[in-house]
């Protein structure tokens, strides 16, 4: 007897937890729009030669 | 005939993009040069050590051991060569410490086989310097042929490098004509950096290494040179100028797009501090280089837009994430 009346019991609480998820609606929330736009920035990347100059002579030491 | 044609057509090509590698790279290296001038001062290393040779040998002394060390310095040039070829500046620099330590030993040798000859044999070495002055000098004149080379494949390079950023640029719908004028303005001094370099280095053909600063024809050269270096830099701040004309303005734009995102959020309720904080710091990189386009300084105005424009970018994944997320 009290096992039948605790799987009622059991059954419903099946039911009622199935049905809760089943018909929850999601709630909402406000949020913040899209940021849209991008700082462009081209590729300007002019260099300044660095000219080749005369280099001073090799010393590598007297002979006598 | 079709043949002939065709190889014509290949050879004509292979040609064409030849030139084209030539004029937008630099195939001479800093340490090729470096090693041309070397080179000059190793030969009259080498001239010498045989001087003092023979003269050891007319003395009827054992000059086996100096001629070791010669064979042992022209191998090291040899070695120095190959470094220079491949552009590796250790081997290079260790090769150098090397080739001292030889004509160190060889110095020692020499004065034990010489004795108290030692004047002698400093006029023996004098000597054959100077019948080997032609030669000598002509290999510094070779070093400076190539050197000036490598000033022109530099010129060139930068010339080409300008001229793709002004296309590029053009092509994105930036009015270029003012870089355009500037750089054929630059590429009008090419002759005339050729003809100065050639100019200096026949002033030049009887001065040794490091000698050739003081003549009238060298000054020329360095006007030039400071000259086109500076018309560089007018090119580069030229084209910085033209773009900041256009991206500040465009930066403001989109700044303000997002402030009034962030305030119609604000309005609905939601918490926006964080990204407000986040915005306002942007701004303030804007404004800074705004300030810096003001006062002509370009180069940094570039670089404070780059960082405005990297936290922008991070501010709209924050806001993404924000709405995709609870």
């Amino acid at each position: 007897m009290n096992t039948k009346i605790l799987l009622t019991i059991l059954a419903i609480v099946v039911i009622c937890a199935i049905a809760y998820f089943v018909l929850k609606t999601p709630t909402e929330k406000p949020k913040v729009s899209e940021v849209t736009g991008e700082i462009e920035i081209p590729e300007t990347e002019v260099e300044v030669p660095r000219f080749e100059e005369e280099p001073r002579p090799l010393d590598l030491g007297s002979l006598i | 005939m079709d043949v002939k044609m065709l190889s014509l057509s290949l050879m004509l090509a292979m040609l064409v993009s030849a030139g084209i590698s030539a004029a937008q790279g630099i195939t001479i290296s800093k340490l090729q040069v470096k090693y041309k001038y070397d080179y000059a001062v190793i030969e009259k290393y080498r001239i010498g050590m045989e001087a003092i040779i023979s003269y050891v040998e007319e003395l009827g002394r054992n000059s086996s051991a100096l001629i070791s060390y010669k064979n042992h310095f022209t191998t090291l040039a040899a070695d120095l060569k190959a470094a220079a070829d491949n552009n590796d500046g250790v081997s290079y620099n260790a090769t150098i410490e090397e080739m001292k330590a030889v004509v160190s030993n060889f110095r020692q040798e020499a004065r034990s086989q010489v004795g108290n000859n030692t004047e002698e044999a400093r006029s023996r070495i004098e000597t054959a310097l100077k019948e080997n002055e032609d030669y000598l000098y002509g290999l510094v004149t070779e070093a400076r042929e190539l050197r000036k080379e490598r000033n022109t494949q530099i010129f060139d390079y930068y010339d080409a490098r300008a001229k793709e950023v002004i296309d590029r640029l053009e092509v994105q719908g930036y009015d270029m004509s003012e870089a355009v004028a500037k750089l054929n303005e630059i590429e009008g001094k090419r002759g005339s950096f050729i003809e100065v370099m050639n100019a200096t280095i026949q002033a030049c053909s009887d001065k040794w290494v490091g000698e050739c600063k003081e003549t009238p024809e060298a000054e020329n050269y360095f006007e030039l040179r400071d000259e086109i270096i500076e018309d560089f830099k007018e090119l580069r701040d030229l084209i910085l100028k033209t773009v900041l004309d256009t991206t500040i303005p465009r930066a403001e734009d989109v700044l303000n797009r997002a402030e009034d995102v962030l305030n119609r959020a604000e309005a609905r309720g939601i918490d926006v501090t964080a990204e407000k904080a986040k915005l306002d710091a942007i701004k303030s990189l804007v404004d800074d280089a705004k300030a810096k386009y003001e006062q002509g300084d370009y180069k940094e105005a570039i670089g404070l837009l780059r960082s405005a424009r990297d936290s922008f970018r991070e501010l709209k994944e924050e806001v993404k994430a924000r709405r995709s997320g609870a």
